[in-house]
């Protein structure tokens, strides 16, 4: 049993190492055949064109590794059409790839628009063709050059391709994004400063005219006092009386306190020795009528 | 007589700490899996939590139990459960983050409907099921298995917050990355996208050619997503599961045709830094206390005058490492509103407050000093105070207007006119008219 145990464990061993591939060190995998050597993938005959959309296309070679030196402008009136086709670098066979797209990618704000190229069946070159009347909507309207990338990739492929074939400046209708409501607004960014706009005072007028015109309010005062003076006044009616003082006082602290609260009182203030002084005023003045209405009285009888 | 004294001590300490909220449960798809996953796992516990982990079928799975949390985070590594076991559901989990609780769910190549269904809850559709991140620019020399679905992805790819990443100086690395790829739902507001893959990746079954035009592809393929909730709860969802295991985080990735040496994977310090901010350790808020008043005092006034001078001071913190420190962004703003704000200002710090002075409008009404700051990565802060604003006293305007001269002078001339007149009028005596009648009667 022994060497028999021993012969068979040799002869397995012999095939796992016989089975394993060179290329890709596999001990957990069992005696698995030798993977297929990846192929190369070279991206040729790259045709482009940028061109209105009820014209044919006239396109133009671009040399393999390079770029095309010319920045091509377009807008929603044209069409770009790319072809291109992959092949394996050995046999030099067009091959059909799991991965084949065009990206346009903003060279500024990095924005992307990727497109799925096509091959045709028969002879496996690739076409994309871009409307931009139908994919305008598609770039957000911004504005911009936009670097055309092909991206050639497969799994079975040792390499992967990353060309810049061309660069496009894109003028596309702005779009108008409706304004969402405001409770669904997220904000993380912060909000302009506002600083309040205070109300200007209004304009007033010249100090000169309103110190005329307090001259001219101040002179009919005087202009009283001339003309009373030129016709003759006496005071020959006076009683002395004591109601006759208190009146007089009343009445010249009433307006001394009105004075007072332009100067330096509040209404609060003000009402409340305006009801001190008023009283006593007003009594005293009814007592000095009556007073004089009996000397009237008294004169004419 | 010791022991039982001993033993009531321990009794008040126990009821006298209140529960920190480290109650993790993670999901596993089998209790095998737990080893694949343990770097990950040891580090959550070395930050203090205390973890339970169960199958995602598991019959006794319940995150309330009578209305309260049984966990306060979730963590499911189970992408392929069709449904949860236990009282769990999508429904569940969904309430669960509404009560405020925190969720990290991976997904991957091989997708259940529960994970499914959970992440377009949380704003996030997955690709179709059998479906791959494939970059054939961008993959792993040796973890890959020949269909270039072990992507790395460049760590400039990654949000610019570094709230949720960490110090982005950490990741340096390439972030290696297997599984099916997100598409972010453009209705969620709410969204946060952690982590995007290159121009040149898309998502498709491995190995096929791409025929139809595949859902996830370049930049707006999302391969870690989070949300942070109105309640401020977060959920982060990714579509790879390895990520966070043992093997993608020991690897030493080198991208297929590039000469550079191989380093270790950016996994490490990514998926901490990542459970960090979903477990609500870092970026979030709070306010201490809010002080207003005039400038020169230090309480506030019954009400407020128009045109006065205000000084308004909130203490913010912030969670750093376990502890609250004052918070030192720039950028806090305070608005003072009536229904539109009137003014809007930034705080300036000055020794661990945020403070601003600012002269009132010259509208009356009532107010509010509002504080609504919202930044990607940080919790929501959100502070009302309301004041009123009342228009000038009626002693409070100019008492003396060099233009409104003519007008004192003509009350006053006209009330010592009254005095003088009333003398006048009262006191006067006629001459009298005995004059007149004489020569009446002479004719």
């Amino acid at each position: 049993m022994h060497p028999q145990t021993s012969l068979a464990i040799l002869c397995l061993v012999g095939l796992a190492l016989a089975g394993q591939a060179p290329s890709k060190p596999a001990p957990a995998k069992p005696a698995a055949p030798a993977p297929p050597a990846k192929s190369q993938l070279v991206v040729d005959g790259v045709q482009f064109a940028v061109f209105e959309r009820t014209a044919k296309p006239t396109l133009a070679t671009i040399k393999g590794g390079s770029k095309d030196s010319k920045v091509h402008s377009a807008d929603k009136t044209n069409k770009i059409q790319l072809k291109f086709t992959v092949k394996d670098s050995k046999t030099n066979a067009a091959t059909i790839v799991q991965q084949a797209f065009v990206a346009l990618v903003n060279a500024e704000s990095e924005q992307e628009v990727i497109f799925v190229a096509e091959p045709e069946t028969a002879s496996k070159v690739y076409t994309a063709e871009i409307d931009l009347k139908t994919q305008e909507k598609n770039f957000d309207g911004v504005n911009g050059v936009y670097q055309i990338r092909v991206f050639v990739g497969d799994s079975k492929a040792a390499n992967a391709i990353d060309w810049n074939v061309a660069d496009v400046k894109l003028t596309l209708t702005p779009v108008e994004k409706p304004a969402p409501k405001k409770s669904q607004v997220v904000n993380y960014e912060t909000l302009p400063v506002i600083e309040h706009q205070f109300r200007e005072p209004e304009k007033r007028p010249s100090q000169f005219i309103s110190d005329t015109f307090t001259v001219i309010c101040a002179a009919p005062l005087l202009l009283l006092l001339v003309l009373w003076l030129s016709i003759g006044i006496n005071f020959g009616n006076l009683p002395i009386s004591l109601w006759t003082l208190a009146f007089h006082a009343g009445l010249i602290a009433i307006f001394g306190l009105y004075f007072t609260f332009w100067v330096q009182l509040n209404m609060f203030d003000t009402l409340k020795y305006l009801a001190i002084i008023g009283v006593p005023t007003f009594v005293s003045g009814n007592r000095l009528l009556r007073s004089l209405n009996e000397a009237r009285r008294l004169n004419k009888e | 007589m010791l022991k039982l004294a001993a033993a009531l001590l321990l009794l008040v300490a126990v009821a006298q700490t209140a529960p920190a909220k480290n109650r993790v449960l993670v999901l596993l798809e089998s209790p095998a899996a737990k080893q694949t996953y343990s770097i990950f796992l040891k580090s959550l516990e070395t930050r203090g939590y205390v973890l339970t982990v169960k199958r995602a079928e598991d019959a006794n799975l319940q995150l309330f139990k009578y209305g309260e949390f049984v966990y306060d985070h979730l963590v499911i590594f189970a992408p392929s459960v069709q449904e949860f076991g236990g009282s769990l559901s999508v429904a569940e989990i969904t309430n669960f983050v509404d009560a405020g609780g925190n969720v990290l769910f991976a997904g991957g190549a091989k997708l259940g409907d529960a994970i499914r269904e959970l992440a377009s809850e949380s704003g996030y559709e997955f690709d179709d099921d059998s479906t791959s991140l494939i970059d054939h620019h961008n993959y792993d020399a040796t973890v890959d298995s020949g269909d270039h679905t072990a992507v790395l992805v460049d760590p400039k790819h990654l949000t610019k917050a570094s709230v949720i990443i960490g110090n982005k100086a950490a990741i340096t690395a390439p972030i290696l990355y297997r599984g099916s790829a997100l598409v972010a739902n453009p209705k969620n507001n709410l969204k946060l996208d952690v982590l995007t893959a290159a121009t040149t990746s898309y998502s498709f079954a491995p190995n096929k050619v791409v025929n139809e035009y595949p859902s996830a592809i370049g930049r707006s393929a999302v391969l870690v997503g989070a949300l942070q909730a109105r309640n401020n709860a977060r959920v982060v969802v990714t579509g790879s599961v390895e990520l966070f295991s043992d093997a993608f985080i020991n690897a030493n990735v080198q991208k297929v045709g590039s000469a550079a040496k191989p380093v270790k994977s950016g996994n490490g310090p990514f998926v901490d830094a990542l459970s960090q901010w979903a477990f609500q350790e870092k970026g979030v808020l709070r306010v201490k206390s809010v002080n207003h008043h005039l400038v020169g005092e230090s309480a506030p006034p019954r009400d407020y005058t128009i045109t006065e001078d205000v000084e308004y001071s909130i203490e913010i913190e912030e969670l750093k490492d376990g502890k609250w420190v004052p918070y030192t962004g720039k950028d806090v703003q305070l608005e003072f509103v009536r229904i539109d704000p009137f003014v809007r200002t930034f705080l300036k710090p000055s020794n661990g407050k945020l403070t601003t002075v600012f002269k009132l409008p010259d509208v009356y009404g009532v107010f509010k000093f509002l504080v609504d700051y919202h930044r990607l990565g940080y919790s929501h802060l959100y502070d009302v105070q309301q004041v009123s604003v009342r228009p000038l006293l009626h002693t409070q305007y100019e008492r003396f207007i060099r233009s409104a001269f003519p007008y004192y002078v003509s009350s006053f001339s006209m009330m010592i006119g009254v005095v003088l007149f009333s003398c006048v009028f009262l006191y006067h005596k006629e001459a009298p008219k005995a004059v007149s009648t004489e020569t009446k009667k002479a004719k």
